[in-house]
């Protein structure tokens, strides 16, 4: 009896191990304040500054939730990393290497590889989802799982979702939003509430007018303002239907 | 039949740990560094600072960091034995654990000794124990894991089997061959008590079950998760850290090695035992090349499945529970290998060839001692194997284009 009783507390100091090992881990991200007047809007002109937005805003661990066209995620390793030298093998922190790599395709893996980033959610107009998902599928690295695309960058998790089926996110994320998400027929205001209903606590949106990509338009630019102005309307609304609640 | 391990026999199995640890170490410094192992340098400071995995196997798990972290500290940074030290040492500390756990399942120090020497000896583990990869370190981990196990199952010792399963954990940290023997030795010790005569251990099913989840699912879970604490401390939740380890079994089993590896070494698990294997790295550093071929001694390798057939015999007719654990322990670890489609290379076989020496000299001292064989074919095939393994050195620590003789060896497998 004594044995069971001693191994049982044995179970329960395991599992408020892992709890505490959580919690510690999942401390380390770090994220601005949220605020009362809504998420800290970034402009930047190309995703390659975005990554220079993020390190600004002293990120650390954060999950990103990222509409656009694309990934931005294409591989980029550092050259030399592995390559035969002689004794002794010279080591240095890895980090401003992959930095000095950076450009507009690449922004979000070398924001994994420096430890800003450690989830994406890339949400793709439905029309490139629907012409991409089959390509992801090739790939053993993703699985369509309730309409959406899971998968991996070396240890970087990956969701690929249509706007609609975005998952409810409740821990407090970073939103990029490119120019070159509003494809025609994407509704702008339709997205920002969408969006706002599905990641209640925004708290950085980096909106980017991709001004080095040649095929996104004026169009795309002035949509991509109108979003801003219905995400900024709709924090507003959301603003106030918190504080009747309080009220009531 | 031996009962007590006497002090002369210490002596002979740390002898042959003396005697590995030489032949591992052996101008070490003059064998350059692999592309890989210039990345494993870097992987393992990279991974203790931020948590970032490194370019060379990412997807293992990542002990050998920390080996390699603690051991470029040790020496003052990554030089030969800054960086290869942990292979070294825990190769050559294999050998005499080996030895130990051949004698505590059979009580012959004849066994201990031969299946020490055959592990002393292998071209294919002197190589890689020279290297900084994780594949001694996994072997040494499980066959340490199983010494324990043995004695804490036999003893019904919840401590032997809390330090069995912490080893288990530290194996599988390093690569997750050590899941094998770890969940052999988890359901040996489930079932000891109704398997073993007179075994003193508790037979209600649910304390023993809770037992077994205290030593063989707590202690190594907390050993694995600790090799992740890097990782872990960029942000990841519990949920996340599963998530991966789900991914890395689907990458695992989609795993493609280069294109080299995939043309031109011999990948399938199932020729080990029947033909001579190998896995063959090729340096080119100022202006010279070394071609190394890590090839597993087949003069003892293919003792291994007659050796299975013998002991399987011998199981049937006597149940024995120590033989009985060996020939699990052996097809636990290999039948997955063989069986898997992706490609299995020849390292692989570190994990499996202590059990099958363990075989081997248990049917080499069982047919001499029944006068099959005698002791000088014995003493006639020792020295055969020990040629086999002299012959094969150069090739197993990168001097293969210095000797004229490994040239066809080289031609075979290194086609650069």
């Amino acid at each position: 009896m004594r044995r069971i009783a001693v191994q049982s507390v044995i179970l329960i100091l395991f599992f408020a191990l892992l709890l505490f090992a959580d919690r510690t881990a999942t401390g380390i991200r770090t994220l601005p304040g949220r605020t009362s007047s809504g998420p800290v809007v970034i402009r930047v002109n190309t995703q390659r500054e975005l990554y220079d937005a993020y390190k600004k805003e002293n990120l650390r661990g954060v999950r990103v939730i990222h509409l656009n066209r694309f990934l931005n995620m294409m591989a980029y390793y550092p050259p030399g990393e592995t390559q035969s030298v002689p004794f002794p093998v010279p080591v240095h922190d890895i980090r401003p290497d992959y930095e000095a790599g950076l450009d507009s395709h690449n922004s979000l893996f070398i924001a994994n590889r420096t430890g800003l980033v450690r989830s994406v959610t890339v949400v793709l107009p439905d029309q490139v989802f629907d012409e991409r998902q089959a390509a992801f599928l090739n790939n053993p690295e993703f699985r369509l799982r309730d309409r959406r695309l899971v998968g991996y960058a070396e240890d970087l998790p990956i969701l690929v979702t249509r706007l609609a089926d975005l998952p409810a996110i409740s821990e407090p994320v970073i939103v990029n939003v490119d120019a070159g998400y509003f494809m025609p027929g994407v509704d702008p205001a339709g997205a920002a509430a969408i969006l706002r209903e599905r990641c209640p606590d925004i708290r950085v949106a980096v909106l980017v007018m991709s001004r080095d990509e040649n095929d996104v338009t004026d169009a795309m630019r002035k949509a991509l303002r109108d979003f801003e102005a219905a995400l900024a309307g709709n924090h507003r609304a959301q603003g106030g239907r918190e504080k009747r609640k309080k009220n009531e | 039949m031996n009962k007590r391990f006497l002090p002369e026999r210490h002596a002979v199995l740390w002898g042959l740990f003396l005697v590995a640890f030489a032949l591992r170490g052996y101008g070490l410094s003059a064998q350059p560094a692999t592309d890989d192992e210039a990345a494993a340098a870097s992987a393992a400071a990279n991974y203790l600072e931020s948590g970032l995995f490194g370019r060379v196997m990412w997807y293992h798990p990542p002990l050998r960091n920390f080996i390699v972290f603690l051991s470029a500290h040790v020496f003052g940074g990554y030089s030969a034995w800054g960086l290869r030290f942990g292979s070294v040492l825990f190769g050559s500390l294999t050998v005499p654990a080996l030895g130990y756990l051949a004698y505590r399942l059979f009580r012959q120090a004849e066994i201990a000794y031969l299946a020490a020497f055959f592990l002393c000896i292998d071209p294919l583990h002197i190589s890689l124990s020279r290297q900084a990869f994780q594949e001694t370190t996994t072997a040494f981990f499980l066959v340490a894991g199983v010494l324990a196990a043995y004695h804490g199952i036999r003893k019904d010792s919840i401590a032997w089997c809390a330090l069995s399963g912490a080893l288990f954990g530290l194996s599988t940290a390093s690569k997750w061959h050590g899941l094998f023997p770890w969940m052999v030795s988890a359901a040996a010790y489930f079932a000891a008590p109704w398997l073993i005569d007179k075994h003193p251990g508790e037979r209600r099913l649910f304390v023993r079950a809770l037992n077994m989840l205290i030593v063989f699912v707590v202690v190594p879970a907390v050993m694995y998760l600790a090799a992740y604490i890097p990782w872990l401390a960029r942000g990841y939740s519990l949920r996340e850290f599963l998530d991966l380890q789900n991914w890395l079994v689907i990458r695992q089993y989609h795993h493609k090695a280069s294109g080299y590896a995939e043309t031109f070494l011999p990948k399938g698990a199932y020729w080990w035992f029947l033909r001579p294997t190998a896995w063959a790295d090729y340096v080119f550093l100022r202006g010279k090349s070394y071609v190394n071929i890590a090839m597993g001694n087949f003069l003892i390798w293919v003792l291994t499945l007659p050796a299975l057939a013998l002991a399987l015999r011998r199981w049937y007719a006597e149940r024995s529970f120590a033989r009985g654990y060996v020939i699990a322990l052996f097809l636990a670890s290999y039948l997955p290998l063989v069986l898997t489609k992706r490609g299995i290379w020849a390292f692989n076989a570190l994990s499996v060839i202590p059990f099958a020496f363990l075989l081997s000299s248990a049917a080499t001292a069982s047919l001499r001692e029944s006068g099959t064989i005698t002791r000088r074919q014995v003493v006639l095939y020792f020295a055969a194997a020990i040629a086999v393994s002299a012959l094969l050195y150069p090739a197993s620590t990168m001097q293969t284009l210095d000797y004229a003789y490994l040239q066809p060896l080289a031609d075979v497998y290194s086609p650069h």
